[in-house]
Parts: structure tokens; sequence; C-alpha cells
């Protein structure tokens, strides 16, 4: 009788070390892993729910560059073009009777935008020339802006324009 | 029950490992998207300010147009100009004037409508009347 109890004591002690273990084994592998494994699975939705969100901004953002590269793409070229001196000198020839343009210095603005400046002197039978040239501009291949200081002066019956412009362009 | 604990740890670090390469590529694909939005929104706003500065550049030259119009459309039949030199905020005229009078009530009236600031030269050159030099400009206060 004293035997069977001192079994059952030693079969209810192992059993008792068994559950202890298997506590501790549910507590340092089980349960940090379960929270391992949500974290990731959580994470990996996260950036796949922030990736279909960039998927849909990038679609709008395209569709409106191609929107506005179709709708605006002869202001666009005109920044593109290489400037060609002797294209506007055919160009100007159209309204003056001489043309001279000296390039002054090279500036690099904003966003990869370089602007040209030039110097030009042109001779004109009248100023109408000048107004009917800055109006022609609008038709040039290249963005062109004409500055200040413009100085016009009646030499042998002629009209000598000085003025100031710039070109713009994208690299 | 201990064996279907540890395969239970076994298969939740097998499905985490999955995730996590799953999460490793996802990330991998969120930096290209970045850079791709990023790149676009950089064209976009390039050609937008390429778009207002055509604007820019189409609305000044009109406005310079105007002005030197404007400026020819003062200028009344008696009175003839020489030389004219414009600058942002200042203007210079030289010319010829039949009288004193002439320029004085035709030309500077609207001149002074302009700018703040008007001095006029006159120099006599015979029947032909007056040689005239005009600065004007525009000074703002405290200058």
């Amino acid at each position: 009788m004293a035997a069977s109890n001192r079994l059952t004591v030693k079969f209810m002690l192992f059993l008792l070390l068994f559950l202890v273990v298997l506590f501790i084994l549910f507590l340092v592998l089980v349960i940090p892993g379960i929270k391992e494994f949500k974290t990731t699975r959580a994470q990996s939705q996260i950036v796949g729910l922030q990736n279909r969100k960039l998927e849909k901004k990038i679609e709008t953002a395209v569709h409106e560059l191609q929107s506005l590269e179709r709708n605006e793409s002869a202001i666009l070229k005109k920044f593109q073009h290489d400037f060609n001196k002797t294209a506007f000198l055919h160009f100007a020839a159209n309204y003056f009777d001489r043309v001279s343009l000296t390039p002054e210095k090279e500036e690099d603005l904003k966003e990869a935008l370089k602007l040209y400046h030039f110097k030009a002197s042109v001779n004109a039978k009248s100023p109408v020339k000048f107004y009917e040239f800055i109006e022609g501009l609008k038709n040039f291949q290249g963005v062109c802006k004409i500055n200040f200081p413009i100085s016009m002066e009646e030499r042998g019956g002629t009209l000598n324009i000085d003025f100031k412009m710039s070109i713009y362009k994208i690299d | 029950m201990s064996i279907g604990l540890v395969a239970f740890y076994l298969f939740m670090l097998h499905e985490t490992d999955l995730y996590q390469e799953e999460y490793r590529q996802k990330a991998q694909t969120n930096e290209k998207l970045k850079k791709e939005l990023a790149d676009i929104r950089k064209k976009l706003k390039i050609d937008k300010m390429q778009i207002s500065l055509h604007q820019e550049v189409t609305s000044a030259n009109t406005l310079l147009e105007k002005s030197i119009r404007n400026l020819f459309d003062l200028v009344p039949d008696q009175i003839t100009l020489k030389k004219v030199v414009m600058e942002k905020e200042s203007l210079l005229l030289t010319g010829i004037t039949p009288t004193r009078d002439a320029y004085n009530l035709l030309l500077a009236p609207p001149l002074k409508s302009i700018f703040n600031q008007s001095e006029v030269k006159f120099t006599p050159i015979g029947k032909e009347g007056y040689l005239f030099e005009s600065r004007n400009s525009i000074r703002h206060e405290g200058e």
C-alpha cells in the first residue's frame, strides 16, 4: 500500500514537472512566436496596402502627365528646342532689314531650366515692325522673352532698335 | 502534447518566415513605387512650370508690345521722336517739337500721368523748333 502511494506521489510529481516544462515552453517559445508571426503578418499587410495606394497614385499621376503632355505638347516642345541662331535670324528677317544677335550669358535656373541672354540690334522700317515681331514670337520655335532696356533711334531714315532678349530651354 | 506544442511552434516559425519573405518583397516594391511616383511627380512639376513660364513670357511680351504701342500713340503728329529708351521704370524721349507749348500741352500731361518724375530740356534748333530731351521715371516712396 505504502509502495503504491509513493508511486502515485512520484507520478504526480513527474506530471507536475511535465506541466511546468510545458508551461515554460509555452511561455518562452509559443507566445513570442505567435507575437512575431502576428507582427510580421501585419507589417506585410500594411506594406501591401501602401503599395496598392501608391499604385493608384501613380496611375493618377501618369494620367495627369499624359493628358498634360498631349494638350500642351506645342508649348513643351518649344522648351526642348536647342536655340538655333540661324533659325532666329531667318525668323527676324521677316520683320527687320538687318538683324544682329550677340550672346551675353547663360544662366542655370531651377529644375534643369537654362536661360540664354542675348543682345539684339535690328533695323526696321517703322516701330510697327517691332510690334509685329513681338507678336510673331508666339509662333517662334523657342520660348523668347524681350527684355528692357529697349532703345529705338532714328538714323538716316531707318529705325535702329537695340534690345535684350532671353531664350528659355529645358536640358 | 509537448511534441504537438513543438510542432505548432515550428509551424509558426515557418509561417513567420513566409510572411517575412513576403514583407521583404513588398518593401522592395514599395521603394520602387515611391521612386516611380516621385519621378512622375517631378516630371509633372517641370511640365507645369514650363507651361506657367510660357504663359508668363507670352504675357510679358504682350504687355511690352502694348506699352510701346501706347507710347507711340501718345505722341502727337506735331512732335517727331528721334530716340526712345525704355527701361522697366523709366523712359527717355528725344525729339523735335515745333514749340515748347506743343510739348507741354500735348505730350507732357500723358507722360506725367504715367511717371511721377518728369524732366525736360529744350534746345532751340532754328526754324524746326526745339530739340527736347524728356527724362521720365517712376520713383517709389522712400527713394
